[in-house]
């Protein structure tokens, strides 16, 4: 019998085996994730055609109905964000095969599966207990992570991220006890229907503490400053999973707890704000660097500012432009974070500068590179430009020009360090740097799984159809907190 | 100086502000719903007289596989960062006397039957498997402590910690196959307050108990290794 609950079973099961495996083969550990995550998308595909039928599968743990247990809501929001993970989990592993993993090799594996679980988890679950549960679990792997490769650099980011991070998770945990103390419920459809009841000044305590502990993870602006450094020093499998995967699961988090639980008319504002500051902070800071990964991480930061400012809107049109674009950005940038590996395997430095000329060293992994870059751009024909267009036409609809004007002024930054960015990649001029360099044709398998990325980017952008009436779908769930409420408290209850 | 001023005066605001909206917050007052439903129907649904255990084990089960999984992180994790960074200082210590070796001999297989106690009647009385792990790692502590010799076997603590994992996991596919729902008690309540009853609650504290056990040993072993050489 498939059910949802694979999605976290199969991956939980398949980390505590890894060092099993291994004594079978000393090798063998290397192949896991891949094994996983080949299954868990297998399992998501197989949950779709009974999603449709029936709009959402809420599976209940224990046989205890909810609020007095814990279910899974495997809805069209949900569902969707867990296709991103998977998707970009699955290209890692493949990534992973010949990547050299950091020493203790068993250990990276068992934390790679546990951080895609963790954010599988939160996207997944109903209740808002559960999910702090599965950011802890999303959390302390990538602070382990962060660190693992044991020089100056990581240990420090590793050590901010942690500082930051737990910071992050207890301010979540005090913002849902408010939330516990008065109502006496952790379920999130039971509390949404109930949220009347509170008392208006705690409740606001408690969306802050919320926004900001979930912040920490969707890379918001006041607690984002472990990005850069995290992001520099993390292996870049791991990069990819951030960017991909944990703050994708953020922003699920964030969008989830503030329109089904909180109802979010009098919270809109502040999405907004913190959007776009975290928009421009980002795309401003991304200018002046030097080191392509940092550089990356503050595109990020960017991007994941364009996503909030989305939600913050509150319209169907730009509310599915968000979600389009959190899918775009995770695979564009687990593109060029895979790309830029393979570029700089062999160089060991990262910097632009060092980088120079490699389009006509490693020719196919740059125009790879170009392909995320333009589709993180926003370029026509690239399937960001739809979520862009998408969220800019939703920011006007719903009059708020001066954000959607200020939106356009950082794509506008972001076409100046980008072209730049390609400038120097493609220039005539060969670093001499790159004399060592390992040449592409090493990474086979690494160049086929970035290839079938690119393939599903310019897929999309040509023919974006189908995957956007699933999200206009999820748009909708998302949207009308009554339906949500009704379908899980409601009859849809197995 | 200013700093740390001003650090302080805004830590008084976000302390007064929210002081004084937890104030508002009943505490004690009365059960909420979903609690007053724990306790009256925790015997009567898993067969376990423990409420606390039940709550952990079943209604709320999945985060207690979640919170398996958080101890399992900050073990591995650690491991992952320590290994390979073992200092090569030499510590003068003092050795341990013969009475602190002879009595941890004696002390240690104590520690070891008490903590199964705990984690096997955890459905009965206070404790469970958390508690029950900790109690047997306290063992290994006091002989990392008192017999600077002695090393635990990292290979059979990895297989356990894995089995262990794996078991919990398999338990809850096999309640999914049977009833339909993961972690679902397929095995009869039995009589309350008999050693074996409550269905899959003591199964479950079992494993916890062993994989919080070896995972907790692991984890002193690491910390034991990187501070001192022997």
């Amino acid at each position: 019998m498939v059910s949802p609950i694979l999605l976290i079973a199969i991956p939980l099961f398949m980390a505590f085996s890894v060092p099993l495996w291994g004594l079978i083969w000393k090798k063998l550990p290397r192949y896991i994730p891949f094994a996983t995550f080949g299954m868990t998308i297998a399992v998501l595909v197989s949950l779709l055609p009974q999603l449709w039928a029936k709009g959402v599968i809420s599976v209940v743990i224990a046989g205890v109905k909810p609020p007095f247990g814990i279910n899974l809501v495997f809805g069209p929001f949900g569902a969707f964000f867990a296709l991103i993970i998977q998707i970009v989990a699955l290209a890692a592993s493949i990534y992973l095969f010949e990547y050299e993993p950091p020493e203790p090799a068993e250990k990276f594996y068992m934390l790679f599966i546990l951080v895609v679980l963790g954010a599988t988890g939160m996207v997944l679950t109903g209740d808002i207990f559960n999910m702090f549960v599965f950011l802890e679990i999303t959390s302390i792997s990538s602070y382990a992570l962060t660190a693992i490769r044991k020089d100056g650099h990581s240990a420090e980011a590793g050590f901010k991220y942690l500082l930051l991070g737990s910071l992050g998770s207890t301010l979540f945990l005090f913002g849902i006890a408010l939330i516990y103390g008065s109502l006496g419920t952790l379920n999130m459809a039971d509390i949404g229907a109930r949220i009347g009841e509170m008392n208006p000044n705690l409740l606001a305590a408690a969306v802050i503490l919320i926004l900001i502990g979930m912040g920490v993870e969707a890379e918001m602006l006041p607690v984002n400053g472990w990005v850069p450094d995290a992001y520099q020093a993390a292996p870049v499998p791991v990069v990819s999973i951030f960017s991909g995967v944990v703050a994708k699961a953020g922003i699920y988090a964030l969008a989830r707890i503030l329109y089904t639980i909180i109802g979010l008319e009098s919270y809109a504002s502040l999405l907004l704000i913190f959007g776009i500051l975290t928009l421009l902070a980002g795309e401003l800071a991304a200018l002046r660097q030097k080191d392509v990964r940092r550089l990356l991480a503050y595109s990020s930061i960017g991007q994941m500012g364009l996503i909030m400012l989305a939600f913050g809107t509150v319209g169907f049109t730009a509310v599915i432009g968000g979600i389009f674009h959190a899918f775009n950005h995770a695979l564009a940038k687990a593109l060029m974070f895979f790309a830029l590996g393979i570029m700089a395997a062999g160089v060991g430095k990262w910097d632009m500068d060092s980088l120079e000329g490699i389009g006509r060293v490693k020719p196919y992994t740059t125009l790879l590179f170009t392909i995320g870059l333009l589709s993180t751009l926003g370029l026509p024909m690239f399937s960001g430009f739809w979520s862009k267009l998408l969220i800019i036409i939703g920011m006007v609809n719903a009059k708020y020009t001066v954000y959607a004007s200020l939106a356009l002024f950082g794509s506008a930054v972001e076409v100046v360090y980008f072209a730049r960015l390609l400038g120097k990649f493609y220039s005539s001029k060969i670093s001499n740097n790159l004399k060592d360099a390992i040449p592409e044709s090493k990474k086979i398998f690494s160049l086929l799984g970035m290839t079938f990325i690119a393939i599903f980017i310019l897929a999309v952008g040509i023919y974006p159809d189908a995957l956007v009436k699933w999200i206009a779908q999820g748009a909708y769930i998302l949207l009308n907190k009554a339906t949500y409420i009704g379908m899980i408290i409601g009859g849809a209850i197995q | 100086m200013i700093r740390k001023l001003f650090v302080l005066f805004l830590l008084v605001i976000v302390g007064f502000f929210l002081a004084s909206v937890v104030v508002s917050v009943p505490f004690g007052a009365e059960k909420t719903i979903v609690g007053r439903y724990y306790l009256n129907n925790t015997i009567g649904e898993t067969g376990g007289v423990n409420a606390v255990t039940s709550i952990v084990v079943l209604y709320r089960g999945f985060d207690t596989l979640g919170e398996v999984t958080v101890l399992f992180l900050a073990a591995t994790g650690l491991a992952a960062i320590l290994a390979n960074t073992r200092e090569k200082r030499k510590k003068h210590k003092e050795k341990p006397s013969l009475i602190m070796r002879v009595g941890t001999d004696y002390l240690f297989p104590a520690a070891i039957v008490f903590g199964s106690y705990i984690f096997l009647h955890g459905h009965l009385t206070p404790g469970g498997g958390f508690p029950g792990g900790v109690v047997i790692a306290s063992g290994f502590l006091m002989l990392f402590l008192a017999q600077w010799h002695y090393k635990a076997d990292e290979l059979w603590l990895k297989v356990i910690e894995s089995l262990a994992g794996m078991t919990y996991v398999l338990i809850g596919l096999i309640g999914l196959w049977k009833l339909g729902t993961f972690l679902g008690n397929f095995l009869g309540k039995g009589t309350p307050n008999m050693l074996l009853s409550a269905g899959i609650i003591p199964l479950i504290y079992i494993v916890i108990g062993i994989k919080v056990g070896s995972e907790m040993t692991g984890l002193l072993q690491n910390l034991r290794e990187t501070t001192e050489n022997e």
